[in-house]
């Protein structure tokens, strides 16, 4: 195994200087390296968002098939009127595939995400604004595949936040950061200095190809991440298709509209939709998205579950336009369909 | 003389992996597939620096009080219990549109009302760090008389320099003795804020913000 160290730039290649008749020369192969790398590691974008909250319990969904090492989960802290000191929030963290589970217990989870450290505001503040604290927590995601979770089957974490009286956990925000490293033993990535001049071009610039690939494959974007405490899910009782009530209509009947701006490499960019829900009795539900995507509205079955969460996934597309507006639709056969969680991201 | 970096679109090459794959050992390496291959990198490069970046159902109670070509007066401290649409929208990797060293756009959407009479508002805010918003601060402001939800967009455009370094060097879970940091380095960040208003009025005439979005966007 070999690494290197890499800044986030993304080199300047221009096209003339690899024309045909001049000589290939090992800069080429250098620069090229390079670029392949920051297109594939210097931009992970996959994101959930838990808003401003007095405690609950979240679910948010993550693809690990992603060219990224860590994840970062900041938590912010901040006073609910006026704060009793020592007055904070916990945060319990798991992570499951669906078959094998990281319980916040196990040594991959951070402490301060194991539910039982208090994250307070600031101290010293004699504001509110100026209350708020944010704390970053990693988690490694290979480290994570190395314990058991799957690399290829969707993650649901599971967080379940605490607040004292007089504060609110102002946000939760889990997102990707970018690559710091190269690392051959890894997929994706080439280093550059494999190509140094008058040595031999040899079977390295496969690599190159891989990592163009994984540009693409293993780099994605989260356009919406709706995350409701369990507790307070959205419900659903119309027997037709109709706007969601709560935080997905924005009045009563109409559909909330998220402008988003899709990843155009390929033409119209294909998604993957999740939805964390249960129904309360036999009767099935089904949520739509909405996008100006070809064969939009895109469906998504949700068997009955009796009472019990589960997670449904479809496919969809977002159009191939520098923004596109998403919207949601639900119906249930009977009973009350519930939704905790719903999700858009990438599906190269 | 300009030159060309990409042609703006993906170009597909045999599977690298596969058995046709251009990238042979042994194999010439022809300009035409360094060429492809440089061009689908920077295209890469720029459609992956843009993303969306937060959303936010919006509130049908907001009530902060505020003339609207004020916004340096506007409540950042108040609590959301009374009435207040205050939120931080996180803090974001910013790194510029691929090879062309500009950053990308930062733009906010959303959709507000206004209370009958009166003007609605939304400020959007871009900091170096956490911290309050001031007048130093990259920001916008967008209002509407509206009485119904009509769309805003707010851009900002920020310089080259205007993102700060985060350090990140973690050392990852819980063990003892903790591990090594996998990665350090630093990535460009910003922090994003954003305060809703109405102006005039008291009492019961709210307005309404649904539909808030924010991501980057080409320079």
């Amino acid at each position: 195994m070999t690494t290197s160290n890499r800044q986030l730039t993304t080199p300047v290649v221009q096209s003339q200087t690899m024309a045909t008749r001049r000589t290939a020369r090992a800069h080429h192969a250098f620069a090229l390296a390079d670029l392949a790398n920051d297109a594939a590691t210097g931009h992970p974008a996959q994101r959930a968002t838990i808003l401003r909250t007095t405690g609950g319990t979240f679910h948010l969904y993550y693809d690990p098939r992603s060219t990224a090492r860590l994840l970062e989960v900041d938590v912010s802290v901040s006073w609910r009127g006026t704060w009793a000191p020592l007055d904070g929030v916990t945060v319990d963290l798991s992570i499951t595939d669906g078959t094998s589970t990281v319980l916040s217990s196990g040594t991959d989870i951070p402490n301060g995400l194991k539910g039982s450290e208090l994250i307070l505001p600031s101290l010293g503040s004699t504001d509110r604004l100026g209350s708020t604290t944010h704390t970053a927590f990693y988690l490694d995601r290979e480290g994570l595949i190395t314990t058991g979770l799957s690399a290829t089957a969707l993650w649901r974490m599971t967080l379940v936040i605490t607040c004292g009286a007089t504060v609110y956990c102002e946000n939760v925000f889990v997102r990707e950061v970018a690559r710091f490293t190269v690392d051959d033993a890894e997929d994706f990535g080439d280093l550059p200095q494999n190509y140094l001049p008058r040595a031999p071009v040899d079977d390295h610039l496969a690599r190159i190809g891989k990592t163009l690939e994984s540009a693409y494959d293993a780099n994605r974007r989260t356009y919406h991440a709706f995350a409701a405490a369990e507790a307070s899910p959205l419900s659903v009782t119309s027997t037709s298709y109709a706007a969601i009530p709560g935080a997905q209509s924005e009045a009563v009947g109409t559909a909330a509209t998220w402008r988003v701006h899709p990843r155009r490499i390929k033409g119209e960019t294909p998604v993957q939709i999740a939805v964390r829900y249960r129904t309360s009795g036999a009767g099935a539900g089904n949520v739509r998205l909405h996008t100006s995507g070809t064969g939009s509205p895109f469906v998504v079955a949700l068997p009955s579950t009796s009472g019990a969460w589960s997670t449904a996934v479809a496919t969809g597309a977002l159009a191939n336009a520098a923004t596109d507006d998403l919207s949601w639709s639900a119906k249930v056969a009977s009973g009350t369909l519930e939704i905790a969680t719903l999700w858009v991201a990438d599906d190269p | 003389m300009t030159s060309t970096t990409t042609v703006g679109t993906w170009i597909d090459l045999p599977t690298a992996s596969g058995s046709s794959s251009p990238w042979q050992q042994d194999d010439p390496l022809s300009s035409g597939l360094v060429m492809i291959a440089a061009s689908n990198g920077a295209h890469a490069a720029r459609a992956n620096s843009l993303r969306t970046l937060y959303e936010h159902p919006g509130s049908d109670n907001v009530g902060t009080d505020l003339l609207y070509d004020s916004p340096d007066a506007f409540g950042w401290d108040d609590d959301p219990s009374a009435n207040a649409f205050v939120v931080c929208a996180g803090t974001h990797r910013l790194r510029p549109y691929g090879e062309t060293g500009s950053m990308p756009r930062i733009v906010l959407h959303a959709r507000i009302a206004a209370p009958a009479t009166y003007t609605a508002g939304l400020i959007f805010v871009a900091r170096r760090t956490p911290g309050r918003p001031s007048a130093s601060d990259l920001r916008g402001v967008a209002t509407t008389t509206s009485t119904s939800l009509a769309d805003v967009t707010i851009e900002l455009f920020p310089s080259a320099l205007f993102a700060s370094a985060l350090e990140i060097a973690p050392r990852i879970g819980s063990a003892i003795p903790a591990p090594e940091p996998p990665e350090i380095g630093a990535e460009p960040v910003v922090t994003l804020y954003v305060g809703a208003y109405r102006t005039g009025g008291s009492g019961a005439w709210k307005a309404t913000l649904a539909g808030l979005t924010v991501y980057l966007s080409t320079p």
